[in-house]
């Protein structure tokens, strides 16, 4: 599971181009959009795209991406859940 | 000053001409069908295709050098000429006329075909030189021959209408006599797939102000106007179809491809619109409206019209459902659209609507309708907020 | 009719960016066929989310449109108008490469929505918060020269009193070898190609830091002889001017000789006893590289003096124009498009 988490954030960083940071920077539980890390909707679609190519997982639209996508470890929880 | 439109020429899915696209309006015929020329694994979303391909496209044109075709000026130089001979406008005389054409896809066709072989081969060079947007207008100018100025805009969903409104400004300024403007768009691969990466493409048939709607269909086409003053008019002995009244383009300023919450642009551009075509919102009897059918557009656009005009909404329907959205060309082909709407006394049916958007409890035309029509409003929003209203007037 | 004022122009370019520097300490570029822009630290200039999501084209446009403001006196401007014949390759070249060679299955919504032509026009109109009029001009060599004609009417009208009006285009290697292969870059030039990313406020102002007054502005198609001669006619009849009242030429000449033998020709057919400018050996050759001749011609005038480094006739030493009153700018595309402006010192 951990693994899986840090993967995700390194994925994360990576697709979002978040230059500046590192996987510990971001915290397991911490809300990727809004305060969190500041993310906006176009985000959210390359976070789809991330889970579609990286996955396998489809997502019809951002909406169901925003419960999804609450936080790292929710993410990498449905993903499990749903590989 | 007045700005008259004396000749109109458009084609789209529904039609290859004026005459076949108001055929198809008044007779609730959607264009809207499975891609057979675009090649994509995305066969899923329909679109709106003319359904002719590059050689068709060129002899239906009268282009006769069949080397290097690109589908976007071709639609182009297709509703330019109509509309020209709309307008009997055959030769220069002694006026002066400027082109202007919006369009965004312009070469990418080609250039997604090609581009492999732009980088390892070399051997379809040729399709180079048309791949920019510029190149495009300068097609269409070049085969017509008649222009001693031309421009091109892309702004996107809104540049068919940017071009009509900067076309207006260039004979006010006493520079031109007549200026023809509009845009055109042909599918690409390219934008087809920047649609579906936003989500924003619907597998079904695109349901414009329906609470249910779930996105947009994606058409290609061209419309373009021959703008003129007075001046022109009486020298020509032309026969004006309307007045373009009133005009405005305004910034959402808010993100690059949605709309801010309570249509900020869109209200700006319809209340500028009125405000220099000297009307009240009273005044405009029917709008055509951008109506994409995706949830934020609709929503939006409805909101800013609410603001607008208040309990008093007038008749209203978005095209799109026929035409599917033709993104840079849709601001001249739904003006083309408003025109002959506005001519006719005709009010087109907003196909497949069913339920109001319980935010905004409005309705848009769910059947045809004929009244005598005095404004009609056209509304074009591109990606950037970039939001452009036209209004078209009887003379 | 309102006059029109350029209050300020500041350019991001292959030279030092956000500088004059060019003037006394230009760089040297012989023998490259692709320079690449000399970017400012955009993090110590922009927030970091906006860095994050946007390309190269859309910062610099950003820090230009900042900086020209501030400059400019204004507080904000009532429209904005870019000119950019290719749009913002970088991401449009991103997006394609991934469709080309990934297939349609994944593909990465921040490269399309970036990659759209207006995207720069809109990123400034957000940037400057202006929810006014805002277009885009794509028309290869005379993308500029488009912008710069709409606003310029619209001052002259009363539609608006202030505008940001700019030249933008960048150039990734992979498109530069497309494009030069296919020899409609630089092609057998002496010059190199560039980017470009320079703009400035017009109004109907005139203030402290009003740089010149630009007073006329004409874009012709297809011309013969004669109607290019008219069009030069109509342009100084614009500004009140006669031949003899032109101070200097600015033109686009690059080292491409089919391209610099049309203005050779076109020059002498003009018949304008003033010396010749060029700028693109400072800043090469971009579709909307014309930006700089706008902005050189400005700074001349400003200045009281045209610098020695923009004459293209090395041989003679020691050339400068003192208190020059009135630049002509001259461009032509392919000898298809041809445009006229005049900048006049105020």
């Amino acid at each position: 599971m951990d693994e899986l988490i840090l993967k995700l954030k390194r994925e994360i960083i990576e697709t979002l181009n978040l230059d500046d940071m590192k996987p510990e920077d971001i915290k397991d539980d911490e809300p990727l959009f809004g305060d969190g890390l500041g993310l906006d909707s176009i985000d959210a679609l390359e976070l789809i795209v991330l889970m579609e190519k990286n996955y396998g997982i489809k997502l019809r639209d951002a909406s169901e991406g925003k419960k999804i996508f609450a936080s790292v470890k929710v993410m990498a929880d449905y993903i499990k859940d749903n590989r | 000053m007045k700005i008259f439109v004396t000749g109109i020429g458009a084609i789209s899915a529904i039609g290859n001409n004026c005459n076949e696209i108001f055929h198809s309006l008044k007779n609730g015929i959607s264009g809207i069908s499975k891609l057979e020329f675009l090649k994509t694994i995305h066969s899923e979303f329909p679109c709106g295709e003319i359904k002719m391909d590059y050689n068709q496209l060129a002899d239906f044109a009268g282009f006769d050098n069949q080397k290097t075709l690109v589908r976007t000026p071709l639609l182009g130089l297709i509703a330019v000429k109509e509309a020209l001979n709309s307008a009997k406008l055959y030769s220069k005389s002694d006026l002066k006329i400027a082109f202007v054409s919006g369009t965004t896809v312009g070469g990418m066709d080609r250039m997604e075909q090609f581009y492999d072989d732009f980088v390892n081969n070399d051997s379809k060079n040729f399709y180079l030189y048309p791949h920019d947007i510029g190149d495009s207008t300068e097609f269409i100018a070049e085969n017509i021959g008649l222009f001693s100025s031309v421009m091109s805009i892309s702004t996107a969903c809104s540049s068919g209408a940017n071009s009509l409104i900067i076309g207006a400004e260039l004979i006010k300024s006493g520079r031109f006599d007549i200026v023809v403007a509009g845009g055109a768009e042909s599918l690409s691969l390219y934008h087809f797939n920047g649609f579906n990466s936003l989500k924003i493409l619907s597998a079904e048939m695109c349901r414009p102000f329906d609470n249910f709607r779930s996105g947009l269909n994606l058409g290609e086409g061209a419309g373009y106007l021959v703008l003129e003053s007075e001046k022109a008019v009486t020298q020509r002995n032309a026969k004006p179809l309307c007045l373009l009244q009133g005009y405005a383009n305004t910034c959402d300023a808010y993100h690059q491809t949605a709309t801010s919450e309570n249509g900020d642009g869109p209200f700006l551009a319809m209340q500028k619109a009125l405000e220099l075509g000297g009307l009240k919102p009273s005044d405009i009897d029917y709008i055509n409206c951008h109506g994409t059918a995706t949830p934020n557009n609709d929503l939006t656009e409805g909101r800013a019209m609410k603001r607008i005009f208040g309990e008093n909404m007038p008749d209203f329907s978005s095209t799109k459902a026929f035409t599917g959205h033709t993104t840079s060309a849709s601001g001249g082909l739904e003006s083309v659209i408003s025109v002959m709407c506005l001519v006719n006394d005709f009010l087109p049916i907003n196909l497949n609507f069913h339920d109001p958007i319980p935010e905004l409890n409005i309705s848009p035309l769910t059947e045809n309708k004929t009244k005598v029509l005095h404004h009609v409003m056209n509304n074009s929003f591109g990606f950037g907020g970039n939001d452009s209203s036209l209004i078209f007037s009887k003379i | 009719m309102s006059t029109v004022y350029l209050n300020s122009f500041k350019q991001i370019s292959v030279q030092k960016p956000l500088s004059e520097d060019w003037i006394n300490n230009p760089q040297n570029f012989e023998n490259q066929k692709l320079v690449r822009t000399q970017d400012p630290d955009f993090k110590s200039l922009l927030p970091a989310n906006v860095c994050r999501r946007n390309g190269n084209i859309l910062k610099r446009a950003m820090i230009v449109s900042n900086f020209a403001l501030k400059e400019s006196g204004l507080e904000s401007v009532e429209a904005v108008v870019v000119g950019s014949g290719l749009g913002c390759v970088e991401n449009t070249e991103l997006f394609l490469q991934e469709l080309v060679y990934e297939g349609e299955e994944f593909m990465k919504p921040s490269y399309f929505m970036a990659s759209t032509h207006n995207t720069i026009s809109s990123t400034i109109g957000i940037n400057l918060g202006c929810h006014g009029y805002n277009s885009t001009y794509c028309h290869k060599g005379v993308s500029f020269e488009n912008a710069l004609l709409d606003v310029f009417l619209q001052i002259q009208m009363n539609r608006i009193k202030s505008a940001f009006v700019g030249g933008f285009d960048e150039m990734s290697p992979t498109y530069f070898n497309i494009l030069q292969n296919a020899g409609y870059l630089v092609g057998d030039s002496k010059g190199f190609a560039g980017e470009a990313s320079a703009g400035g406020i017009l109004s109907n102002m005139l203030t402290d830091n009003t740089l010149c007054k630009v007073a006329a502005v004409r874009l012709g198609f297809m011309l013969n002889d004669d109607e290019l001669l008219d069009l030069l006619d109509v342009t100084l009849t614009d500004a009140g001017l006669q031949k003899s009242d032109i101070s200097a030429v600015m033109t686009g000449i690059n080292g491409k000789p089919s391209s610099d033998a049309i203005y050779h020709k076109n020059l002498e057919l003009f018949g304008i006893q003033a010396p010749t400018l060029g700028y693109a050996h400072l800043f090469g050759e971009s579709y909307s590289g014309s930006v700089y001749g706008f902005y050189a011609s400005a700074v001349s005038l400003h200045q009281n003096k045209i610098p020695q480094v923009l004459f293209l006739d090395k041989e003679v030493e020691n050339q400068s124009v003192q208190n020059p009153k009135n630049i002509l700018i001259y461009h032509h595309f392919n000898n298809k498009d041809h445009s006229f402006i005049i900048l006049q010192r105020c």
